[in-house]
């Protein structure tokens, strides 16, 4: 649907995007994760027609962009904090876009009509956008691009001006409705849970580059690089040599990891929850793990869902997610095991 | 604060307000019924409705219409060439936004008989206009810019733009960039979407600046009684007139309070525009 072939943009000197080469699927949801400053909004606002490749091309729906304006592009936004048209109602915002296109009254009333019912607001729409809450304000600016049936829609941080709980509930709607429609979503989010639970997929951006793209289940087990390693959740990184028999020296354990190792400097990521305890009154059985390491508990912390534990491991610390019930406390001697299976090795 | 406070704050304000606009305007009330005035005494003698009924005389009525055509026009012009420059002041980049706003303002600070006179300068017949256009030879004679009504109407325009730029600016700057975006988004052009976006959003701003052109050019004296010719009398002249030369101190109050009457009506039409469509504009 989208191929971002080599595309670099520089602002007064600045790299924003660099040498991005990414393409959507039709009907996915791909989102673009990352922190602020990596690039991701460019990206948007460069399918969007806001702004113009320095170099690289973009391709939609098999027809390179470059130079057609932004009210010219078969795709929509929906922007940040909404952009509603405070002067218009509900129903002539979303009839805007089917008014520019001279669609004829009766087709944009029942089309408004169906696309506010989509969005569960079918009896506001003689509101004015201020008499609405948050939530039905981005559920507007939501129909209003919708109406436009764009060949991708844009999400901007659409629910970044939310509270949590509503945060969540729209997450789910979104989902829904993406799936309901079959369209192609490109989602930008700086909220790495967020990402997770609505993607088809994940690109991970950094510096004005993309550092991975794949599954949510991909990026998060299967880490490529140290950055994607700890931006999505959390990762202990194990820094250690590379040796000949396939291990990696960390301190004085050889660790059994899941790849071949190359000799010399590697990194190796571990999610907390991957790790297992065990301490002198635990009674869980013991699960298979190749790998073992001991050290002494420094830091419990109770996390709702379990107990975090920082562990002391011959001057290094690693990080476990023990699972809500009895653990040790802080000074005790613990037995760390995880699987080499878990043990990613990533790029610096 | 407590109402004590308050009060003591208000207090200035109040005697000044009273002192300097009530009761003036209470004293042309009672001199606009006065049947006589007598020389040796402030007080106005008898009662008498002549002087209102007197305003609607033919040769007083057209200078009426002809103010409240000559006001329109200016607010029309004012408007015309304030909003392109208004707009273009609040879309420049912040910097220079301070600078190109001071270039506005300064004539405003300067003495505005000092400002009318320069014009006049330009404009009369041995004018700096006039001169240029005889030495290249587009003329022969010079042209009679000045002391007739299109006169008075570009000295009003120029005197009282900026009263139109300072608040549609003001209003112009709030404008949110990323409703301009969203209209493109939408597939306006950017035309559509000023006439769809701007343009509405700017209603506040527009009519705040029009009324302010529209009553200052209405009441002015100074502009007609300079730059116009014998048939560009304006209200603020006939007034100046009763007061000064015929010394008709009763009609004169009477045509002064019929003058604040229409412009409390047109800022009451004004306001009540703005409210409905504006009043709910503001976030």
């Amino acid at each position: 649907m989208v191929e971002f072939r080599g595309v670099s943009k520089t602002f007064d000197s600045t790299e924003a995007l660099n040498d991005l080469t990414l393409e959507i699927r039709p009907g996915e949801f791909l989102t673009l994760l990352g922190p602020s400053g990596c690039g991701k909004t460019t990206t948007l606002r460069l399918l969007a027609g806001f702004e113009e490749p320095t170099s690289g091309e973009i391709w939609l729906a098999g027809r390179p962009v470059q130079g057609l304006p932004a009210y010219k592009r078969p795709v929509n936004t929906v922007f940040q904090h909404y952009a509603l048209f405070p002067h218009m109602t509900v129903f002539d915002n979303v009839a805007f876009g089917l008014r520019m296109k001279r669609v004829p009254p009766a087709e944009i009333r029942r089309r408004v009509a169906e696309a506010l019912e989509l969005v569960r607001l079918g009896d506001l729409g003689g509101r004015r956008p201020h008499e609405l809450s948050g939530g039905q304000q981005q559920r507007v600016a939501l129909a209003r691009a919708l109406v436009m049936e764009p060949k991708v829609l844009l999400l901007d941080e659409p629910l970044g001006a939310l509270d949590l709980q509503l945060r969540r509930a729209m997450q789910v709607e979104l989902r829904q409705l993406q799936r309901k429609l079959g369209a192609t979503f490109l989602y930008v989010t700086h909220d790495q849970e967020e990402a997770l639970a609505m993607s088809d997929r994940i690109a991970v951006m950094r510096d004005g580059r993309v550092e991975q793209v794949g599954t949510p289940e991909e990026v998060y087990l299967r880490p490529a690089t140290r950055f994607v390693a700890q931006f999505l959740g959390e990762a202990n990184l194990l820094e250690g040599e590379g040796m000949a028999t396939g291990h990696l020296r960390w301190g004085d354990y050889h660790l059994q990891v899941n790849r071949h190792l190359q000799p010399g400097r590697t990194t190796v990521a571990l999610r907390p929850e991957q790790v297992q305890v065990r301490w002198p009154g635990s009674t869980a059985p013991p699960a298979p793990a190749e790998n073992r390491v001991h050290g002494i508990v420094a830091e419990r912390l109770f996390v709702g869902t379990g107990t975090r534990l920082m562990v002391e491991v011959a001057g290094r610390r690693l990080a476990a997610l023990l699972p809500a019930g009895p653990g040790p406390d802080i000074g005790d001697q613990v037995e760390l095991r995880f699987a080499a299976e878990h043990c990613v090795v990533v790029a610096p | 604060m407590s109402r004590r406070a308050g009060w003591a704050m208000l207090a200035p304000t109040v005697i000044w307000l009273v002192a300097l606009v009530a009761a003036p305007l209470v004293l042309m009330l009672v001199y606009s019924f006065a049947a006589r005035i007598a020389p040796d005494s402030p007080w106005p003698q008898g009662f008498t409705l002549t002087h209102y009924s007197r305003l609607l005389d033919p040769l007083y009525l057209r200078i009426f219409v002809r103010s409240v055509v000559q006001a329109g026009l200016a607010t029309f012009f004012s408007l015309l060439l304030g909003y392109p420059l208004a707009y273009y002041i609040a879309r420049s980049p912040l910097r220079r936004r301070g600078r190109l706003l001071l270039l506005v303002v300064i004539p405003f600070w300067t003495n505005f008989l000092v400002r009318t006179y320069a014009l006049m300068v330009l404009m009369r017949a041995q004018g700096v206009i006039n001169s240029a256009l005889m030495a290249i030879g587009v003329i022969d004679d010079p042209l009679p810019l000045l002391y007739n009504e299109a006169a008075v109407q570009v000295g009003l325009v120029y005197t009282l733009l900026p009263l139109l730029v300072l608040p549609l600016y003001a209003n112009l700057e709030k404008l949110d960039d990323r409703l301009l975006a969203a209209a493109q988004d939408l597939g306006a052009s950017p035309f559509a979407a000023f006439w769809s976006v701007t343009w509405p959003l700017s209603r506040p701003g527009v009519l705040v600046g029009s009324m302010m052109v529209f009553i200052s050019a209405f009441g002015m004296f100074l502009v007609p009684d300079l730059m116009g010719g014998a048939r560009s009398m304006m209200i603020g002249n006939l007034i100046q007139n009763q007061f000064l030369q015929a010394r008709n101190w009763p009609f004169g109050a009477a045509i002064a309070l019929a003058l604040t009457g229409l412009v409390l009506v047109v800022a009451l039409i004004v306001q009540r525009a703005g409210r409905i469509d504006g009043g709910e504009v503001r976030r």
